[in-house]
């Protein structure tokens, strides 16, 4: 049960593709930035970050059975993003990736950028981000911190999950009415063992290593509203301008509308979440590159208010 | 370990490669002729290089996984039918425009694959990061990326040895003559995340370690790792020609007929 | 390959050739489903590396129940490979490996990890969880024991060795003889019948070398050790093997084999 994130060549529409590297370079550019900051130690900080990449290469290996033939494996955002920082954590899972794609040919490189937005900028900077907003929401313990942690891990598997199958839609290489709740399936159980192996790795550095873990335990972010404003006004440029490109490959956004269309009218419990994607009036491309982004505000609005939240409570 | 050490320029590969798989991408749906003469044109670099284009070619199938993604198509597009009928108790369709577009992807990823297992086994992947480098990836990215490659290895022993401890002790019930696991799935989950716990104090204790050995050896700031590479004098003319590669692939798709 | 082996087998009144006469086990297993006469029965053993490494070139090797047997040869002569044979983290590239009378093979190997408890050479490899506690208890649990057995192997393990008052510790904090006695207790509370170690008196102080030798004294299951520290070979196992090359070359009571002083030099083992 590996799971089927890589995107290789072949899949993706080159308009997809392209629209995600641009987005991928953004926020990995702005990472970049933000790891900058810190000046002197930015040598020890690059160290760190390098072996930390062997690390997440070498964790991959671990997996441990699950029922007949099959083992559950770690992907490793979240436990990256947590350990790093979301920023530093970002970097890493998009150089982990990367260096897959050349050595192994584990996704591809045109799809580069798409597999390192789904699974570094999403689900790492995102899903750490998640992890210290519940966290501190929930009082900053040892413990509100693993079920952040665990919470996350979960989540990062299944927004990676969906935003492949979403970017294989929008390509017409997939049909999303069946490929998500497929896709969304599997990586229900992937995520799991993703959480699960992500709270203990953390709740074990918590034991063995308490100063390493104190390091990486969510302090009072330095501008909650400026960070998630920036990532917000990115993330919609992006979609944007993703869904530009993407109506000039009217194939695909057609198939992905119908599709939208399809589930919206016959199809019950499972996609309720996705049934508010398709507005009244808005037919065809444009109604589903506003629903596009749309959907993916909902997302970052849910973060801010967390982070909000967060802040709060780290205050009073 | 921190030394600075010159690498072959693969700026001129890195390129073609993917300049060709940016072409194999461009190229339309049902484009078999054009797909046919692409991997022809990639299995003979490949020969050139050394490589059994068998070898290449079963190399290629890793990506075959994700063809299930685009399975489906076959069935439930209702446009083309090319079949039409009951199986069973089943009603089953083929589309014809579901199946090009599931053969369109499995092959443009297979010949993909090639391509990139062509530039990596031409070209060792520190020089492969140090022409990235050259071509403008960030400085952090790439410092961080020749480490991770250089201690890759490393970790991955210490994970198998880990993994091999794990499995020295995972015994079945005295007494008990068929096959099974003790302790439940989460508990088995946990362990596992153990194991990645305690190989990151080691990847942490041996970043230490590397930092102090920088620092001894004069490093301030960034550090730079190999970064060097030996200038490819025929830069110029490996690039033209994969402009042309590029230029050829996408007129082809545009000319040659579609099925 | 037996060109090389020859001259050694003539040169020496200790070597394996001349074992069997001085070595006869007739041990009876009362019972035990063993199809022959030794609970550990290694024959023809050889094994390459993935990388062409031949580390064993042909090795036969016969361990009645109970016995205790040192392990002795030169950095790289072969003896953690052979180790891990038994265990069946390494499978014969060829010959066959027998314990408590199973071939080692993929269908009895979850079996044959609950009869050979393997501690390795370095601690750090052994020791996984967060707390010494949990690391104990791994091993049972993995055999499916109830929580009551298991906590009262975790505490005659812990016990056996001296480390109750580490219980609740991190491995990782704690210091090298500590670790080790750690790593002893993480198979002892598998009951296994045969105990391999792998150098367990390496990086030990005198007095944990001495508490080493006394715990070793005390252990009733069969024993199979590797080391480099010949006192401790005298001092805890009446039967001594040195492999060199891939090779056993010389299989004899420790003490007469430890007063063959052109042997140790040779094997470098002085
Ligand atoms: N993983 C491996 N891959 C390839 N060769 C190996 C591997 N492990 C050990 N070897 C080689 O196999 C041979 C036997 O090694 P082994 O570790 O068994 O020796 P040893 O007797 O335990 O030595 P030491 O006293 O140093 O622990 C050596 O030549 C060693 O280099
Ligand atoms: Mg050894």
């Amino acid at each position: 049960m590996r799971p089927l994130l890589h995107i290789p060549d072949g899949f993706l529409a080159p308009q997809v593709a392209l629209a995600l590297w641009v987005a991928t370079a953004v926020v990995i550019g702005i990472a970049l930035r933000r790891i900058g900051q810190r000046g002197p130690a930015a040598a020890s900080q690059t160290i760190l970050m390098g072996l930390s990449g062997s690390f997440i290469f070498a964790a991959q290996m671990f997996n441990f059975p699950v029922a007949a033939g099959t083992s559950g494996h770690l992907l490793g955002g979240v436990l990256a993003g947590f350990l790093l920082g979301p920023w530093a954590g970002s970097v890493v899972m998009a150089t982990v990736i990367g260096i897959q794609a050349l050595l192994f040919q584990d996704g591809g490189l045109l799809a580069l950028g798409a597999n390192i937005f789904n699974m570094g900028v999403i689900g790492t900077l995102g899903g750490t981000l998640v992890a210290r907003g519940i966290a501190a929401t929930l009082g900053g313990t040892r413990r509100a911190t693993l079920l952040g942690v665990g919470v996350a891990a979960w989540l990062s598997v299944m927004a990676a999950a969906g935003f492949t199958t979403l970017q294989l839609g929008l390509s017409g290489t997939t049909d999303i009415s069946i490929g998500l709740p497929a896709m969304l399936g599997t990586h229900v159980l992937i995520g799991l063992g993703e959480a699960l192996i992500s709270v203990s790795a953390i709740s074990f550095i918590a034991v063995s290593a308490p100063e390493i873990f104190a390091k990486s335990a969510p302090t009072a972010p330095a501008s909650p509203r400026r960070r998630v404003a920036a990532g917000l006004i990115i993330t919609a440029a992006t979609v944007g301008l993703a869904s530009l490109f993407a109506s000039t490959s009217p194939d695909g956004l057609e198939k992905v509308a119908t599709d939208l269309g399809f589930i919206n009218t016959s199809q019950a419990a499972p996609f309720e979440l996705f049934a508010d994607y398709s507005i009244p009036g808005f037919d065809g491309v444009a109604g589903t590159a506003l629903a596009g982004v749309i959907g993916v505000l909902v997302v970052l609005l849910v973060i801010v208010l967390l982070n909000r939240l967060a802040s709060a409570r780290k205050g009073s | 370990m921190l030394q600075r050490s010159s690498q072959r320029d693969a700026r001129g590969a890195i390129v073609a490669a993917l300049l060709t798989i940016l072409g194999i991408a461009l190229l339309p749906a049902g484009s078999y002729v054009v797909y046919a003469l692409v991997w022809l044109a990639v299995a003979t670099a490949g020969a050139a290089s050394g490589y059994a284009p068998l070898t290449l070619a079963r190399r290629g199938l890793i990506a075959l996984p994700f063809t299930l993604a685009a399975l489906p198509l076959i069935f439930i597009r209702g446009d083309e039918l090319i079949w039409s009928g009951a199986l069973g108790p089943a009603q089953l369709s083929i589309s014809g425009a579901g199946l090009r577009i599931f053969l369109t992807a499995a092959v443009k990823s297979w010949i993909s694959v090639q391509v990139g297992t062509i530039l990596v086994r031409r070209y060792p992947i520190e020089s492969i990061v140090g022409s990235l480098r050259a071509l403008k990836l960030p400085d952090a990215i790439a410092t961080g990326a020749g480490l991770t490659v250089r201690y890759v290895e490393l970790l991955r022993g210490e994970a198998s040895r880990m993994l091999r401890a794990r499995s020295a002790r995972s015994a079945s019930p005295v007494g008990e003559t068929r096959e099974r696991i003790g302790g439940t799935i989460p508990w088995r989950a946990k362990v596992t995340g153990n194991l990645a716990g305690a190989l990151f104090l080691r990847a942490y204790a041996r970043a230490g370690r590397v930092e102090e050995a920088a620092t001894a050896r004069g490093a301030s700031g960034s550090l730079s790792l190999g970064s060097l590479i030996q200038p490819d004098a025929r830069l110029f003319m490996k690039v033209a020609l994969a402009i042309g590669a590029f230029v050829a692939i996408t007129a082809a798709g545009a000319l040659l007929p579609r099925i | 390959m037996s060109s090389e082996r020859d001259p050694l087998q003539h040169s020496h009144p200790h070597t394996h050739g001349d074992l069997p006469a001085a070595h006869a086990h007739p041990h009876t297993h009362d019972g035990e489903p063993t199809g022959d006469d030794h609970w550990i029965h290694i024959e023809h053993l050889h094994f390459r590396y993935p990388d062409g490494t031949e580390a064993i070139r042909g090795m036969d090797l016969h361990i009645a129940r109970g016995e205790k047997v040192a392990l002795l040869g030169p950095n790289g002569a072969g003896k953690s490979t052979l180790m891990l044979h038994l265990n069946g983290i390494h499978r014969p590239t060829h010959g066959s490996v027998r314990v408590a009378g199973m071939e080692v093979s993929e269908k009895t190997i979850g079996r044959v990890r609950a009869e050979v408890g393997l501690v390795f050479q370095d601690p750090d490899d052994q020791l996984f969880s967060p707390t010494v506690w949990e690391d104990v208890a791994f091993g049972p649990i993995h055999m499916g024991l109830n929580a009551a057995t298991v906590h009262d192997r975790v505490e005659a393990a812990l016990a056996a060795v001296g480390a109750l008052e580490l219980a609740s510790r991190p491995p990782m904090r704690l210091s090298i003889g500590q670790r080790k006695r750690v790593a002893l207790a993480t198979v002892l509370s598998m009951e296994p019948s045969v105990l391999v170690f792998d150098e367990p008196s390496a990086g030990l102080d005198p007095r944990g070398r001495r508490e080493l030798i006394d715990l070793l004294n005390t252990l009733s299951q069969t024993l199979i050790v590797s080391t480099h520290d010949l006192e401790l070979a005298r001092a805890a196992f009446p039967r001594s093997i040195v492999v060199d090359g891939g090779r056993i070359v010389a299989d004899a009571p420790t003490s007469e084999l430890l007063s063959d002083h052109a042997l140790l030099l040779k094997h470098g083992l002085a």
